[in-house]
């Protein structure tokens, strides 16, 4: 072998950093995107199939693309029923009832972790005993409840339960009220603060990721109930989004495409909330590691 | 003292009051919203509560709204105030509020629910109300008064469901079969279906099946082949009498076109194709057994289709069945708006309304002068044989009712369907069946 060959030095091409990295980008983004429209073919089927005639619907095998596209569904579904106003009626509920459930869960809670009350666990334990009944064993004893009370028919029923706090908000309220260190009420306590100002200027600040939490899980689960709004909602202007939708559906007629509309068309208020009220899930649970 | 920017109490002021007037507004409106309505009767009227169950905006919650309209201004001194919803909530809420004492004065009651109400003592007698009426004029009393032990009546026909056979007519001319007639056996049917199925594309799967033999709604499918064969679900002395050879005969014959002749699709294929009432209107299916509302979906399927009677079985039995759908008043209610119920269910009894609904094509007008007029038996629509639909109501067999109908017939239904998925022999499945739906009939007591 010629020395000179030998004793050349090895240039490396610079190209090849360069290749591997887009490689590996590429890589990467096809498998994202390949994981992101598997995610979103589910979505994609539901708009297919929102747009499809009955007769399309049906077909076996079945049509992927609606021939030609029914965009008269979607005003079908605002034809048969009062869509706007069950989207109102639900977002008034939701919210209401995320407001209660947060400040009350939340006051609970931090009773719960921080001050010294009699049968502390004892309290938590039943509260988390009801987390075994489910909804279904209760309706009826609440339904007699709200009759007595003159709820019926209203959306009291659907919203005071969570201004007297839920089993869940105590709990996860209270875990999160737990890991904040003892010092800061203490040192709080000689400045002079009262437990009320503990709460709200020292503790509740300190727990804003929890506090999101608990908003959108409560908000979701209000959005979405049937059961309680089936029972308790009776007069067709007071009915919700769920009701709204799944009311389309007959006993015998075929009304698939029209209720997979509807459904579709109840997502677009809870995915502009989200959109909107994101930064602030985001920066609540930032500033949990700032202030901390 | 730390040193705080002035800007800062302002904006926390601002997003204060912001908050404030969001909560303010959410309450506003929710107390908008919860005005209760105490129904009374401050202006001399009397207001009734009347549920329904339909699609909400379709065509029969749209006639129904016309109809009350009517009902109202004909009676200006009730008022009717509306609870409906679709089929499966309608009944969630129903029974939820029949515990809570605040059930609707007068409801749509499916017909194999009537006596579950009635035997929980939810329901009044009409039978001295429907007396002042001519029962003749109606078709089903008879079949609800049948359901209760003691002969009374505790609703009162709405809209009737008789079975029948029903034809996709493109797919009997393509085979070149001839369409069924009045005489066809259940041999005759199957000849039909192996004629019928075909594998289009050659994959070895059939592509139509020439009948549909299981569905879950089981009265277009086992039942009314039982008794065809010569079984029976229920006995007259009230118990489950389906563990016998005539069912076992009938449990055979659908398994051999499932599974040996393959003209008809098994339950798992069916849920595979899209379900039961899917695969006519889809014309997966050439024939199907139906009950009048099933017209519905197959006119939706765009299919152009026939109906003829069932098929008789060896012994000339067709097992033809009927459910007669009825308004029903609660216990519950006062003299005075059980009175205006009442009313609502003569008016809707009538002429005008029948034929009203049955422009619908949802079920058989209980109006016997109405089923003569061309609004029933000249429709727009296909079939143009709607008659069968009441020969088959005149020899039509109830549906075993009592008041735990659905505790039993899912019993059975779970049994049954497990021969008929392979699971178990249809012995071992009759006998299964038998005995829980009987304990499920002996379990109940009925209410004082």
């Amino acid at each position: 072998m010629p020395e000179a060959l030998v004793e050349q030095p090895r240039v490396r091409p610079r190209i090849r950093p360069r290749t591997r990295i887009r490689f590996g980008r590429v890589a990467a983004y096809l498998f994202v995107g390949s994981g992101a429209l598997l995610m979103v073919l589910p979505f994609l089927a539901a708009l297919f199939n929102s747009l499809k005639s009955h007769a399309q619907y049906i077909e076996v095998p079945p049509v992927i693309l609606p021939d030609p596209p029914q965009w008269s569904n979607y005003s079908q579904v605002w034809d048969r029923a009062p869509f706007g106003t069950y989207a109102l009626n639900s977002f008034v509920i939701a919210t209401a009832a995320t407001v209660g459930n947060v400040l009350s869960s939340a006051m609970v809670g931090h009773a719960l972790a921080r001050m010294r009350l009699p049968a502390r666990g004892a309290l938590l334990t039943a509260a988390l005993g009801t987390l075994m009944l489910p909804t279904v064993v209760t309706i009826i004893p609440s339904f007699l409840m709200f009759r007595e009370f003159g709820w019926l028919d209203t959306f009291l029923p659907l919203i005071v339960p969570f201004w007297l706090a839920t089993p869940f908000g105590i709990f996860l309220m209270r875990q999160s009220f737990l890991a904040i260190p003892q010092d800061f009420q203490e040192a709080a306590t000689l400045d002079g603060a009262g437990p009320w100002r503990i709460f709200t200027r020292i503790h509740l600040p300190l727990v804003k990721p929890a506090l999101a939490t608990l908003s959108v899980f409560t908000f979701m689960a209000s959005w979405g109930a049937v059961l309680e709004p089936t029972v308790y909602l009776t007069s067709p202007d007071k009915l919700t989004l769920p009701l709204g939708v799944m009311g389309l559906r007959g006993q015998f007629v075929g009304n698939d495409q029209l209720v997979t509309a509807a459904a579709l068309m109840s997502l677009v208020p809870i995915l502009v909330l989200f959109v909107v009220a994101q930064r602030y899930f985001v920066r609540g649970a930032m500033s949990a590691g700032v202030k901390g | 003292m730390p040193i705080r920017s002035t800007t800062m109490p302002i904006r926390r002021a601002v997003r204060t009051r912001t908050a404030a007037s969001a909560l303010a507004l959410t309450m506003a409106l929710t107390a908008t919203a919860c005005g209760g309505d105490s129904g009374g009767a401050a202006d001399g009227k009397t207001t009734i509560t009347l549920g329904y169950y339909a699609e909400a905006g379709g065509p029969a919650d749209g006639t129904m709204r016309k109809l009350v309209k009517e009902f109202e201004k004909a009676n200006p001194t009730i008022r009717v105030k509306i609870e409906s919803a679709d089929y499966d909530k309608f009944h969630t809420r129903l029974r939820t509020q029949l515990a809570g004492r605040k059930a609707p004065d007068v409801w749509l009651s499916d017909g194999v629910l009537v006596q579950e109400f009635a035997g929980r003592g939810s329901l009044r007698d009409l039978s001295g109300y429907a007396s002042e009426l001519n029962a003749d004029d109606y078709l089903g009393v008879d079949l609800i008064k049948k359901g209760d032990p003691k002969g009374r009546l505790y609703g009162f026909p709405q809209g009737a469901q008789s079975t029948a056979l029903f034809y996709n007519k493109k797919l009997f001319k393509d085979a070149g079969v001839a369409e069924p007639t009045a005489d066809w056996t259940y041999d005759d049917l199957l000849a039909a279906a192996k004629k019928l199925t075909k594998d289009t594309n050659g994959d070895g799967k059939p592509d139509v099946y020439g009948f549909r033999s299981y569905s879950p709604s089981f009265v277009e499918s086992w039942w009314p082949m039982v008794e065809a064969f010569g079984g029976e679900v229920l006995g007259d002395d009230g118990k489950v009498a389906i563990d016998s050879p005539g069912s076992r005969e009938a449990f055979d014959w659908m398994l051999k076109t499932m599974y040996e002749d393959k003209v008809a699709p098994d339950p798992v294929t069916t849920e595979a194709l899209g379900k039961s009432q899917t695969l006519f209107p889809s014309s997966v299916v050439a024939m199907q057994f139906g009950i009048y509302a099933r017209i519905q979906t197959a006119n939706q399927g765009k299919v152009d289709f026939g109906v003829a009677p069932l098929p008789k079985g060896p012994d000339g039995q067709r097992g033809d069945l009927a459910n007669i759908n009825a308004w029903v008043i609660n216990r519950a209610a006062p003299d005075a708006r059980a009175e205006a119920a009442w009313k609502w269910i003569e008016f809707f009894s009538g002429e005008k309304p029948q034929t009203d609904w049955t422009a619908i094509g949802e079920a058989i007008p209980i109006n016997k002068k109405v089923t003569q007029t061309p609004a029933f038996l000249s429709p727009e629509t296909p079939p143009a044989e709607r008659k069968v639909f009441l020969d088959s109501l005149a020899d039509a067999d109830d549906l075993g009712l009592n008041p735990v109908w659905s505790e039993y017939t899912t019993a059975l239904a779970e049994a049954v369907t497990g021969a008929l998925n392979k699971e178990s022999s249809v012995p071992d499945a009759l006998k299964t069946g038998q005995d829980e739906a009987q304990s499920a009939i002996d379990r109940f007591r009925p209410a004082g």
